[in-house]
């Protein structure tokens, strides 16, 4: 049995010729390793694997084999006045429903707008305050400036560090070179 | 119905999935699991060691055979970068001077008796303003846009591909672990599967893809630790040829520019260190250098695992409190941090955690 198996092995790897394929087709524990074997290989070369597990869709299967098929014929669909009016009633108060929510909205947005005009009417008649916002702009602009500035260093740091990095990794081979004798009379002939 | 769908999927898979080869460790360790029984073909050591072999075949075709490639590097979120790679063996003088009668003076420096000597080796980035690296021998000159063009004393161009991992795959070894996990197509052409692993888990990994006939690289993708695609370099174009492009024949040794040489660096006694470090990570060199942007001074130490470069930096803090500040630059992590008024910063092709645990490790001594 286990011979059979490393047979079956070896064949999924390629490593052997001598595999009787028409054992797999009775064989429904070989079939099971044959796959498993497959898919093992699949998953380590990082190959994109449907993992579709067959018990499951075996399971499924024999669930849909045992489903009683319904017989029985559906409602027809067949109106009647009565549900007609029901219907009716259930729209008008839907409307119902509507109109109130709008009226919240409209009160709502009444509110709203009572808030907002208060300071609205008040900022255009207190004149003088009006000078203290380009004050605080200013103010504003003077506290970004060195932190701009300390982002626009550290930037740079950042980049000098990485291109340093490359250097230093495209050099490292050379101080390898320079160690080996064989290297110099090379370059001397120049 | 699903059961009768099942076999005939099956034998549609026998075709497909015969292509492919499953022969890692986890394999077979997954496998002795699945199947109760321990039918495990080969010990898992012997296929590791395979793996090695296989990488070590690699490093011989790429630096042996004549080759051009068109590879394209893909970073999520950045315009993908093509670049045409070219790689020969330069014949003996008598043959290039055969070729080339009626050329002047010919380049003596070009072949010298060491093997290694007389490869050449040409990478050019397509799209921008070009830049260019040529290589002959151990003589690496660059030719770039914005600079003048110099050369350095380097026994590769340091290319889209690590150098290590396909040159001199056992400077890697310390550090990761190398696993063949099968084989598919890539390239149009049936590939052979990597997986590079940090032994540590505390690294990217890397799937590399190698063309199973000739064993030159075709694609690498280097993943997080999630497993997301950082990066990606996929070979478009791969024509192998019985002799060496016909550009090469034409350089000559007097156009190319002169090597500059750097001094190594004398020993330097930094009152800090790093008290313990990722697997098979080690330190390659230390000193005091200025940067090139700021003109900054800073005490720098230059790690390395063999596969990717971490840096690191000591200087002044600015006068400005910082924060830390994590940034993630192409597939590059940059950390810095503000600690006993000095600023600490970790750059390098490794995951931010490793980074953090790196700044951790140094130890500053007080004055």
């Amino acid at each position: 049995m286990s011979d059979r198996q490393e047979n079956l092995s070896a064949f999924v790897d390629g490593e052997s010729a001598q595999f009787d394929i028409d054992q797999l087709q009775n064989d429904k524990e070989l079939q099971a390793k044959w796959q498993n074997y497959h898919l093992l290989g699949d998953t380590l070369r990082g190959d994109a694997v449907m993992v579709a597990d067959t018990s499951i869709l075996d399971a499924i299967a024999d669930a849909l084999d045992d489903e009683p098929t319904i017989l029985a014929p559906r409602r027809s669909k067949r109106k009647t006045v009565w549900d007609n009016v029901v219907s009716l009633s259930k729209q008008s108060s839907q409307f119902a429903v509507a109109a109130g929510v709008a009226a919240v909205m409209i009160l709502g947005v009444q509110s709203y707008n009572t808030e907002q005009t208060q300071p609205f009417m008040t900022a255009p008649t207190s004149g003088p305050q009006g000078g203290l916002s380009p004050v605080s702009l200013s103010q504003s602009r003077t506290i970004e400036n060195p932190n701009r500035q300390a982002v626009v260093e550290q930037r740079k740091r950042i980049n000098a560090l990485l291109v340093d990095h490359k250097q230093q990794v495209r050099l490292q081979a050379v101080l390898d070179e320079t160690t080996e004798p064989e290297t110099v009379p090379e370059g001397k002939p120049k | 119905m699903g059961l009768r769908t099942f076999p005939s999927g099956l034998l549609r898979a026998v075709f497909v999935c015969s292509l492919y080869l499953t022969s890692s460790t986890f394999a077979f360790s997954a496998v002795s699991q699945a199947s109760s029984d321990n039918s495990i073909a080969k010990p898992p050591a012997v296929v590791e060691a395979n793996a090695q072999e296989v990488l070590l075949k690699v490093s011989h075709a790429v630096n042996t055979l004549n080759y051009e490639a068109s590879l394209v590097v893909f970073r999520p979120g950045s315009e993908p970068v093509p670049y045409i790679w070219r790689h020969g063996i330069l014949p003996d003088m008598a043959v290039t001077e055969s070729d080339h009668v009626n050329s002047s003076p010919k380049p003596k420096t070009l072949a010298p008796s060491t093997p290694t000597n007389n490869t050449v080796e040409y990478l050019n980035s397509l799209n921008g303003p070009g830049a260019q690296v040529v290589r002959v021998g151990n003589k690496v000159s660059f030719f770039e846009a914005d600079k003048p063009a110099f050369a350095l004393q380097q026994s590769h161009i340091h290319g889209p591909i690590p150098h290590n991992l396909i040159r001199n795959p056992a400077a890697i070894f310390a550090a990761y672990d190398v696993v063949l996990v099968g084989k598919s197509r890539v390239t149009g052409k049936a590939a052979l599967h990597f997986r590079v692993l940090s032994k540590d888990g505390s690294r990217y990994s890397y799937a590399l893809w190698v063309d199973s006939e000739t064993y030159l690289p075709l694609k690498l993708n280097t993943l997080t630790l999630k497993g997301e695609v950082l990066e990606q370099v996929q070979v478009t174009n791969l024509v192998i040829t019985d002799s060496v492009h016909a550009d090469f024949l034409k350089l000559e040794a007097q156009q190319l520019p002169q090597v500059r040489h750097i001094n190594p660096p004398k020993e330097f006694a930094l009152k800090w260190s790093i008290t313990s470090l990722p697997v098979g990570m080690k330190e390659v060199k230390r000193d005091i250098h200025r940067l090139a942007i700021t003109g900054e001074l800073v005490e720098y130490k230059l790690l390395s695992d063999g596969l990717v470069d971490v840096s690191i930096y000591l200087q002044k803090a600015g006068t400005v409190p910082q924060d830390d500040v994590l940034i993630r630059n192409q597939s590059e992590t940059f950390l810095s941090r503000v600690r006993d008024g000095l600023q600490l910063t970790v750059v390098g092709k490794i995951p931010a955690p490793t980074a953090n645990k790196i700044m951790e490790m140094i130890a500053l001594s007080s004055t």
